[in-house]
């Protein structure tokens, strides 16, 4: 990859220890990906924010990075693991908080901006189509690609933060055209009904490739079923991508019936009631807390239910009077933190956790060894709203 | 003994018991960064150590946070000698950059001849790895 002289001498310690780290991640991705030279990106946004799962040494890291790093471009943070404005209501560790604060302050030190989200592409001011932007957070960066037209590899926490200080990014992958086009098609027979089926999709194809996915047999996908199918495919795939196409074509086609949909659905199924239900993996959106506090009405939840969404996605739902309903019903809501990776649901001592996404079920189990039961949003609603 | 030439990913020069597996790796809640083991029950390595072992596997998948593994790993004293990929990717890229653990991917052919194999030399400098 070439270098500009510039690139060369921050890559040489010219610009500090840090940047040139930045650099050495960005040019040894280069190296992988055969780029022929960096490109200006437009919005970085940066996982790696929840002591859960960076730990001591991810901590550290930050630490001595955020001495001397700084943004050269509009960045959004992933949720960390606590709601920074109501931890001190949980038996969270003195000690945990402490070391999740450090974390956070890195990043204020470094200049993101905290929006502390794994959708950061609700309430935020987006770059046009075409942009180059570097993303990590696997189901925010399969969602930018997918449904936004913005340009992004799918990046790690680190080379996102490469990105993030120096405002570059190596041009290959997903910026280019070619590696846009879909290899392998995934021919969805029946209909899928809810965001849970599109999570179990996503969960299935991820497996298939790592190249961008093409399907068919979807005529339109709303934002919601789109953001549930990206977290299925980040969760257990490599592929950056997705497309949705009308013909097969010359791609190589798997079939994807109520076969696959079932077994796939019957490996999640342990034997728990559940006596807390989970949502918001990926965080819930506006349009979700809105159709939830509909969905309520005059009832209330039957067993607690901890709602995750972005401080942005709250404020504005709370404007509405969304949350107060959802409050008022039984419901909590934690901002700023992470479903599967938070302090909260180790300390619940639950019997088992109902949930409505693929992604929510796979790391919780694997995280927390708790037992999780998969179901519809409806399928939930109908069982534990009374 | 055999060589193969691969690309070099990141540098460095390791030797060790080699560890191979057909299936991505997930790092995050895959791998345990305290004790260096396969963590994922579903996993065909699961409870495998990884810790100064050659680790061959074709590339990784899951969460982006991935790469802050690879780092804890390198700094808990448990990562692996040194990883080789059939089509290596960017959470596995930067996490060996930052921890300077020696990375060679094999995209022209080659990963699978790994299979069987003991013990493997690499050198990731000239992106060759030796098998016994």
């Amino acid at each position: 990859m070439h270098l500009t002289q510039n690139e060369e001498k921050a890559l040489n310690g010219e610009e500090g220890e840090a940047v040139a780290t930045a650099y050495q991640i960005l040019t040894a991705i280069g190296k992988l990906t055969d780029a022929t030279r960096l490109i200006t990106i437009a919005h970085a946004h940066v996982s790696g924010a929840s002591y859960m799962t960076i730990g001591e040494a991810g901590l550290q890291f930050l630490e001595s990075f955020s001495s001397t790093a700084r943004t050269k471009v509009f960045t959004t943070v992933n949720p960390c693991s606590i709601d920074l404005q109501t931890f001190r209501q949980y038996h969270i560790p003195t000690d945990y908080v402490d070391k999740q604060l450090q974390i956070v302050n890195s990043y204020r030190r470094i200049g993101v901006t905290e929006s502390f989200t794994c959708t950061p592409y609700e309430g935020f001011d987006l770059p046009p189509k075409g942009s180059h932007i570097s993303w990590s957070e696997s189901s925010a960066a399969i969602y930018a690609n997918s449904m936004l037209g913005l340009r992004t590899n799918r990046e790690s926490g680190l080379s996102a933060l490469a990105s993030a200080v120096t405002g570059k990014t190596p041009y290959s992958g997903l910026h280019r055209n070619e590696y846009r086009r879909p290899k392998l098609i995934v021919r969805v027979q029946g209909r899928l009904v809810g965001t849970m089926d599109y999570s179990l999709l996503g969960y299935f194809a991820g497996k298939l490739t790592d190249q961008t996915l093409g399907f068919s047999g979807i005529d339109q996908i709303s934002k919601e079923e789109a953001k549930s199918l990206s977290a299925g495919i980040g969760t257990v795939g490599a592929s950056g991508m997705f497309v949705l196409v009308k013909q097969v074509n010359n791609a190589e086609v798997i079939d994807y019936t109520s076969v696959e949909r079932d077994t796939l659905l019957s490996e999640f199924e342990e034997t728990t009631e559940g006596d807390t239900i989970v949502f918001g993996c990926p965080q819930m959106l506006t349009t979700e807390v809105k159709k939830l506090a509909a969905a309520i009405g005059k009832k209330k939840f039957r067993r607690r239910c901890i709602i995750f969404c972005s401080r942005r996605v709250y404020d504005e739902a709370l404007a509405r009077g969304y949350v107060n309903k959802i409050k008022n019903a039984g419901g909590e809501f934690l901002r700023d933190s992470c479903a599967d990776f938070t302090p909260v649901l180790r300390e619940l001592d639950t019997e088992g956790i109902v949930t409505d996404t693929c992604k929510a079920a796979h790391y919780i189990k694997r995280v927390h060894g708790i037992k999780v039961s998969l179901k519809s949003t409806e399928e939930i609603l109908k069982e534990y709203l009374q | 003994m055999k060589t193969l030439q691969g690309r070099g990913l990141v540098s460095g020069k390791a030797q060790g018991d080699l560890v191979f597996t057909n299936q991505p790796i997930a790092f995050l809640a895959g791998v345990d960064p305290d004790k260096g083991v396969i963590s994922d029950p579903k996993h065909e390595l699961f409870g495998q150590v990884v810790t100064g072992k050659v680790f061959a596997f074709p590339y990784s998948v899951g969460s982006s946070v991935g790469s802050y593994v690879i780092y804890s790993l390198s700094k808990n004293h448990t990562a692996p000698a040194a990883i080789l990929n059939m089509n290596s990717d960017i959470i596995t890229v930067s996490g060996c950059a930052i921890s300077g653990i020696p990375l060679v991917d094999l995209p022209d052919g080659g990963f699978e001849s790994l299979q069987g194999s003991k013990n493997a030399s690499v050198d990731a400098s000239k992106g060759t790895v030796s098998i016994v």
